[in-house]
C-alpha cells in the first residue's frame, strides 16, 4: 500500500480557510498557494496529495474513494446524504441555509399556500428543501437552480427561496427578507468509510494536528 | 467507446439490476468454488430459500426503516410479500419452522441474490450476490463466534486479498457506554443514529453537553484501535458490567486468534453498528483497502430464530461476491485450456465432434464453429481461446494456431491428441 493519502480541498470561498488551518496545523501548502490551475498538487514533505475540486464535489470524491479525507461543508453533507465519517468539526466557513421570500410578500404566500395547497420553492439544495418541507407536513414544488436563487421570486418563478447566506447581504440587496434559518453549516473534516478503517494511524495523526489548532 | 443505438431499439432494466456476462460469471465462479471448499470442509451444509417471503417476516429483522429497504409485491390473496434482504432472516425462519433442538447446532451456508430498495437517484444496485454462513445453536458462543471468524481470515487468505482489515465490535460495549453515561431511551436512540451516520461532530456536541469528561472517553473509545491493551487502558475506570465483559468477551477472541497468528488483520472498532436490528453481541465488518465499502460483515443475532419459534443463539457472516470480486486483483483463472475447431460441416461432423469429446476427456474447452466466419482469429481472440484448429479434409492432420504466441504448426491428430493430454497448454 501506498503511504500518504489524498485530500480533497473544495475551491471557492473555503479554500483560504482550509489553508488557513492547514498551515496553522504545520503542513506545508506554499505548492497550493501558487496562483495557478493545478487541480492536483502533491507535498512531498508531508506525503500529502492535494485534489482542488467544487465544494460539490468533496464529498463524493471521498465517498467513492477518490481521495481519503477532505474539507466540506456540512450543507454539501447533508444535501448530498454521503456516507462518509464526520471526524471534525472546523469551525470556521460559518454560512446558513434559511428559507426568504419578498419583503411584505410573506402574507400573500400563505394567502396561495391555503388556497392552492401547493407553493414553489427554488433553491440549490433540493434534498435539504425536500426534508425541511416534509417535515413541516407542507406540500411544495421544488425548483432546482444552479446559481442566482435569489432572483427567483422576482421573477416570478418561486415564490421563496431556500438558499445560503453568510452575511445577508445579497438577500438585502434583492429585497428578500428571512422566515427561518433551516441550518447553520461549518466546514467538516471528513473521510472515506475505508480509508478510516485502513489508514486510521495516518488519518487520526492528521485530525489531532488539525485539532489542535481549531479555535 | 460506446455505440448509439437507435431511439427505437433502446431496451432497459429497472434501476438497479444489471445483466452478468460469461467473462465475469467465470471469475465469480472462481471465487466461489474457493469460498464453497471452505464452507464444506468446515462442516457447513449449502441450503437456497425462496426469493419471496411474507413481507411481515422479512421485516422482523430488517431494522428501523424497514420499509425503504424492502422491494414488496401482494401475492394473488392479498398478503404482502417482499423479496429477501439478506439470507441471515431466511435462514432463521428456516431454522426455526424446520430444526428441532436435538439437531442442533447447525452449519449453514449459502449462496444467494438479495434485494434491497434504494433511491432511484442514488443509482446503487438493488441486487446483492452473497456468500455466507450461519451457526446455529451452539451453546458455546464464543467458541462459535471463533470459528466463524477464522473460517472468514481462512477465505480471505484463500482469495490472496491483501490490505485487508476485519474491524471487530460489540453491542454491549456501546450498551455499557450508555448505561455509563446514564442515558435515556431517546438519547441512546439519537446517539445510535448518529453513529450508524459516522457523524462523530454532531455525537461530540451532543454527548458533551451531558458531560464533557466522558464525552472525551466515548469518542475515544470509539475510534479504530488495534492494540486491545490500549482499550483495557482507557476503559480501566469505567466500572460498568457490559463494557467489562463484552470487552473481555473481544479479548479472548483476539487471545485465541494470536494464537493462530491472525491478530495482524484485527481493529477493534466499537462504532460498528449494523443497520440490521438483529444483532445482539459481536459484530464485524470486513474492510479491503482498494474498496470503498464494507466487503463483508457479520456478527451475533440471539434473539432473532426466537420470532421464528426456536430459542437459539446464532453467528454468522456474508461476503458480497462484487465487492470482492473487485477486491481480487489476482484472481488465479484456473487456466482450461480453450480450443475453437473451425470448419466443422456437415459431412466431417461425426468425426469432429467425436475427436473434441475426447479433448473434453482431458478437461480441455472445446468450441465448435460451424459458420463461416472472415475473421476467425478475431473471433477466437474475443472467446479467450488459446488455439484455432483446423482439421485437414483427410482428417489425418490438423493446423494448430495459437494464438498466445501467434505460431501455426502442422501436426497429425495422434500428435495433436497426445500432446493435448500430456501438456494441456501448447
Amino acid at each position: 500500500m501506498k503511504k500518504g493519502f489524498k485530500i480533497a480541498i473544495p475551491k471557492g470561498y473555503l479554500f483560504d480557510k482550509c489553508l488557513d488551518i492547514l498551515s496553522r496545523a504545520g503542513f506545508e501548502v506554499k505548492s497550493l498557494m501558487e496562483n495557478n490551475r493545478k487541480l492536483s498538487v502533491y507535498s512531498g514533505e508531508d506525503a500529502i496529495q492535494y485534489i482542488i475540486s467544487r465544494p460539490m464535489d468533496v464529498p463524493v470524491y471521498v465517498e467513492h474513494g477518490a481521495c481519503d479525507i477532505g474539507f466540506s461543508g456540512k450543507d454539501m453533507l447533508m444535501e448530498k446524504e454521503s456516507k462518509v465519517y464526520e471526524l471534525l468539526d472546523l469551525k470556521n466557513g460559518e454560512c446558513r441555509i434559511v428559507l426568504a421570500t419578498l419583503k411584505d410578500n410573506l402574507e400573500k404566500v400563505k394567502e396561495k399556500y391555503r388556497h392552492f395547497g401547493s407553493i414553489r420553492v427554488a433553491t440549490s439544495y433540493p434534498n435539504i428543501t425536500k426534508k425541511y418541507f416534509d417535515s413541516k407536513g407542507m406540500q411544495v414544488e421544488i425548483i432546482k437552480l444552479y446559481g442566482s436563487v435569489e432572483l427567483a421570486p422576482a421573477l416570478g418563478i418561486a415564490d421563496e427561496i431556500l438558499d445560503i447566506t453568510a452575511s445577508g447581504k445579497t438577500l438585502e440587496e434583492n429585497d428578500l427578507m428571512e422566515i427561518e434559518e433551516v441550518i447553520v453549516s461549518t466546514t467538516r473534516l471528513i473521510a472515506n468509510i475505508t480509508s478510516y478503517r485502513v489508514k486510521y494511524d495516518l488519518i487520526s495523526k492528521f485530525m489531532n494536528k488539525i485539532k489542535n489548532v481549531i479555535k | 467507446m460506446f455505440e448509439n443505438k437507435k431511439d427505437s431499439q433502446i431496451v432497459r432494466l429497472p434501476f438497479g439490476l444489471r445483466d452478468i456476462f460469461p467473462f465475469e460469471i467465470e471469475e465469480r465462479n472462481r471465487i466461489k468454488e474457493i469460498i464453497a471448499r471452505k464452507f464444506k470442509l468446515w462442516g457447513y451444509g449449502e441450503v437456497y430459500t425462496p426469493i419471496i417471503e411474507f413481507t411481515k417476516n422479512i421485516s422482523i429483522g430488517a431494522g428501523k426503516n424497514w420499509k425503504d429497504k424492502l422491494i414488496n409485491f401482494f401475492d394473488v390473496d392479498g398478503s404482502p410479500v417482499s423479496l429477501r434482504t439478506d439470507m441471515t432472516i431466511p435462514v432463521a425462519r428456516l431454522t426455526g419452522m424446520r430444526i428441532k433442538r436435538n439437531q442442533l447446532p447447525v452449519r449453514f451456508c449459502y449462496f444467494a441474490d438479495s434485494f434491497r430498495q434504494s433511491d432511484i437517484q442514488k443509482g446503487v444496485s438493488r441486487v446483492y450476490n452473497q456468500a455466507g454462513i450461519e451457526f446455529i445453536g451452539s451453546s458455546n458462543a464464543l467458541m462459535s463466534d471463533v470459528e466463524i471468524l477464522v473460517i472468514l481470515i481462512n477465505i480471505l487468505d484463500g482469495l490472496n486479498l491483501r490490505d485487508y482489515k476485519i474491524g471487530l465490535g460489540h453491542i454491549g460495549f456501546i450498551e455499557g457506554l450508555f448505561d455509563w453515561f446514564e442515558l435515556d431511551m431517546k438519547d441512546r436512540e439519537h446517539i445510535r443514529k448518529k453513529i450508524v451516520a459516522k457523524d462523530f461532530v454532531a455525537l461530540e456536541n451532543f454527548l458533551s453537553k451531558k458531560n464533557k469528561v466522558k464525552a472525551k472517553i466515548f469518542l475515544k473509545l470509539i475510534q479504530p484501535e488495534s492494540s486491545i491493551e490500549k482499550i483495557s487502558d482507557m476503559v480501566s475506570g469505567i466500572k460498568e458490567k457490559k463494557v467489562i465483559k463484552s470487552l473481555n468477551y473481544i479479548k479472548e477472541i483476539y487471545g485465541i486468534l494470536k494464537g493462530l497468528d491472525y491478530e495482524g488483520c484485527l481493529v477493534t472498532d466499537f462504532s460498528i453498528i449494523r443497520d440490521f436490528d438483529y444483532y445482539t453481541g459481536l459484530l464485524f465488518e470486513v474492510y479491503q483497502a482498494n474498496i470503498t465499502d464494507i466487503i463483508g460483515s457479520g456478527g451475533r443475532y440471539d434473539g432473532l430464530i426466537k420470532k421464528f419459534g426456536l430459542d437459539v443463539p446464532a453467528t454468522g457472516f456474508a461476503l458480497d461476491i462484487d465487492l470482492v470480486h473487485k477486491a481480487v486483483n489476482e484472481i488465479e483463472l484456473k487456466g482450461k485450456l480453450k480450443i475453437l475447431i473451425i470448419g466443422v460441416k456437415n459431412v466431417n461432423a461425426a468425426e469432429l465432434i467425436g475427436l473434441a469429446g475426447k479433448l473434453r476427456d482431458d478437461g480441455i474447452i472445446v468450441e465448435l464453429s460451424f459458420e463461416d466466419i472472415p475473421d476467425y482469429e478475431n473471433f477466437a481472440r474475443e472467446k479467450n481461446c488459446d488455439l484455432i484448429v483446423e482439421f485437414k479434409q483427410d482428417l489425418k492432420n490438423v493446423k494448430i494456431k495459437d494464438l498466445k504466441n501467434n505460431m501455426t504448426k502442422v501436426k497429425t491428430i495422434t500428435e495433436f491428441l497426445k500432446e493435448m493430454k500430456d501438456e494441456k497448454r501448447i
